[in-house]
């Protein structure tokens, strides 16, 4: 499952940018930031605070977490997880 | 590729992840920044602001310094009191960590609690005002039962998934749902107004379907619907047959209305984008907008009590408005009560809310003044409440759960701010704030760290209702790793003894690689509610983002 989190934005942005982007995955509306909130990644890695990429393990727990954007890193992750 | 030639590429995580390619190497000159990045830049009054890359990547925009958007809450805490102004006197508290005697009795508690047959996500409740029947959708599409004595005995139920409710006489009920009709998709099979008898809960039966995309909140008045949905229309229906609904006119003027309520003549639509919006109803079957008033927050949803009008919007509270010129609500300014309100209901002098964490109720006596009194933690997540009298209906998610609140005499009640806290490498200081959400003085009558190397100080050990006090950690590290509690004991009934974790980071992560990652549900573009907990068993990527 992937979910893209919007923390920062009214429901109708994301409808549009949802339908203008073509995403086939859900956003999901984070209104005020509350989930967001739980899961600082601390200190980043670049200087803008998006995006925040985070992979959940089938168990629950955080596989990972990076404030730049390495595809590589995370479908390494993924497969990895996947394989289990 | 250039990835700062990509504008969106790190949103396309998933399209790569199967082998799409979302979007290719465009343009020849390298854009200064990323499009859609953000970073931290200074005020022309010294105040820190944010900035954002513009969508083509060629500049970055001016410095935003009116508070919006949020600040950067990937920033570890610097440790700082959250005061502003001249020093606190800091006093340390007593170490004790027993809770006094003499807090008085729990006005607030859960009485019963019921769970559907098979899978639930229950959402929103209704009570049947001359039966006392409680009804409740989400999934399953409606759960009927009704109190006897302290027991919630179940009714029927009737499968399927919607969002909304609204009782229209006689045991019949009326269900949306969102979702568009040209999107092909399992969970929108329902999309639209469905009107079902449920006058025999035991065997309840379609009469209609009305297909309409995005539908959403409704109102009735007498054999009128008024039923919105989030592409921003307003429909009134003709209900006098209803097995046969019949849209009568649309009102386009809306952006994303999310809930109504009626008057003589008047409607309000709590519209999460535009605020609340006014409109006359005095011909029912051609409604026009007389007027919108933005809110604190994103407003979700409305109740009319004591003429006044209470608007839940999110992390601002609720938003107060008179009501003694119905055409032209005055604002009398906004309550923060913690969390995000998503749902308010009002009954003898009070108001009830839900943030999805808790239920709350609130002393509306004075509706220019709210006055909480008294909160409880729900066991799931608190979606929606109808309070009749001193007792509340909530939608719990997993479960309808009915709450009882005893007003005798007034108690405490301890809010602290964090749950957890994490010293950096580096960071000694470290503060939260625990908040009076009681309509008595709280009292602080210890507070602990079973471990040395933590000092506590407080700026007061009495904090007056709606106020707060302030509590300073100093961490003297000695370079081994912390993991304890802060133990807080106080005069609130419910909580006597709170703990807060305190441990020792070395990413300044709220939550780290190997451990637990932090519940929480949220809906997503097509009205869907979806829970982390419930993906157990199977990976999820979660893309923290935003569209500017």
């Amino acid at each position: 499952m992937v979910w893209g989190i919007g923390p920062q934005d009214g429901l109708n942005n994301l409808q549009i940018f949802h339908e203008q982007m073509g995403l086939t995955y859900p956003f999901l509306y984070d209104d005020g930031g509350i989930a967001h909130a739980d899961y600082n990644p601390g200190q980043k890695t670049t200087n803008s605070i998006y995006p925040q990429d985070w992979i959940i393990g089938a168990d629950g727990t955080v596989l990972y977490v990076n404030t730049a954007y390495e595809p590589n890193e995370m479908i390494a992750v993924i497969e990895a997880e996947l394989a289990k | 590729m250039n990835q700062l030639n990509c504008p969106w590429k790190w949103m396309s995580t998933l399209l790569l992840l199967l082998g799409l390619i979302a979007c290719g190497a465009a343009g020849t000159d390298g854009p200064t920044c990323a499009a859609g990045a953000t970073e931290a830049c200074t005020c022309e009054n010294g105040n820190a602001g944010a900035k954002s890359c513009a969508l083509d990547g060629s500049e970055w925009l001016p410095c935003v310094c009116d508070g919006s958007p949020p600040p950067d809450t990937s920033q570890p805490d610097t440790g700082a009191p959250d005061t502003m102004g001249p020093d606190p006197e800091w006093q340390t508290p007593p170490t004790t960590c027993a809770a006094p005697s003499g807090a008085g009795d729990d006005p607030l508690g859960l009485t019963a609690s019921k769970q559907p047959n098979g899978q639930s996500h229950l959402l929103e409740v209704t009570v049947d005002a001359e039966t006392d029947v409680v009804y409740a959708t989400g999934i399953p599409a409606l759960y009927v039962g009704k109190m006897n004595g302290n027991n919630l005995e179940p009714l029927g139920q009737l499968n399927g998934k919607y969002e909304h409710l609204e009782l229209l006489g006689d045991g019949i009920v009326a269900l949306s749902s969102r979702g568009k009709s040209n999107k092909n998709s399992n969970t929108m099979t329902n999309q639209g107004l469905h009107v079902y008898d449920a006058s025999n809960p035991n065997s309840i039966q379609l009469l209609k379907k009305l297909t309409i995309d995005d539908a959403g909140g409704m109102a009735r008045d007498g054999d009128w619907l008024y039923l919105l949905s989030h592409d921003g229309i307003l429909r009134t229906l003709d209900i006098s047959d209803r097995s046969n609904p019949v849209v009568v006119h649309e009102l386009t003027e809306l952006k994303n209305p999310w809930s109504i309520v009626l008057v003589d003549g008047l409607a309000y639509v709590a519209d999460n984008t535009l605020g609340l919006v006014i409109v006359d109803r005095a011909q029912p079957d051609n409604p026009s907008v007389l007027d919108t008033i933005p809110t604190a927050g994103g407003a979700q949803d409305l109740v009319i009590g004591n003429d006044h009008l209470f608007i839940a919007v999110g992390t601002a509270g609720v938003d107060t408005f008179s009501l003694a010129n119905p055409a032209a609500p005055t604002s009398l300014g906004s309550t923060e009560l913690g969390g995000a309100v998503i749902s308010v209901s009002f009954s003898d002098d009070r108001l009830w809310a839900s943030n999805q964490e808790r239920v709350l109720v609130v002393d509306a006596a004075t509706p220019g003044a709210l006055q909480p009194l008294a909160f409880e933690d729900t066991p799931s997540w608190a979606m929606h409440v109808h309070a009749v009298g001193n007792r509340a209906y909530v939608t719990d998610w997993k479960t309808l759960s009915v709450y009882d609140f005893a007003p005798t005499g007034s108690v405490a009640q301890a809010d602290p701010s964090k749950s957890e806290i994490y010293f950096t490498s580096g960071t000694t200081e470290m503060s939260l704030t625990i908040a009076n959400r009681g309509s008595a003085d709280l009292t602080v009558a210890g507070m602990s760290a079973d471990d040395p190397r933590i000092t506590i100080q407080m700026d007061t050990l009495t904090v007056a209702p709606g106020e707060e006090a302030s509590v300073l950690l100093t961490y003297d590290d000695d370079g081994g790793p912390l993991d304890t509690s802060l133990c807080i004991a106080t005069n609130d009934p419910n909580a006597p003894v709170q703990q807060v974790h305190l441990a020792t980071t070395s990413s300044g992560s709220s939550v780290v690689v190997g451990e637990a990652a932090p519940n929480f549900i949220l809906p997503d573009t097509d009205g869907n509610y979806h829970e982390l907990a419930e993906q157990q068993g199977h990976p999820v990527v979660l893309i923290f983002f935003a569209t500017w």
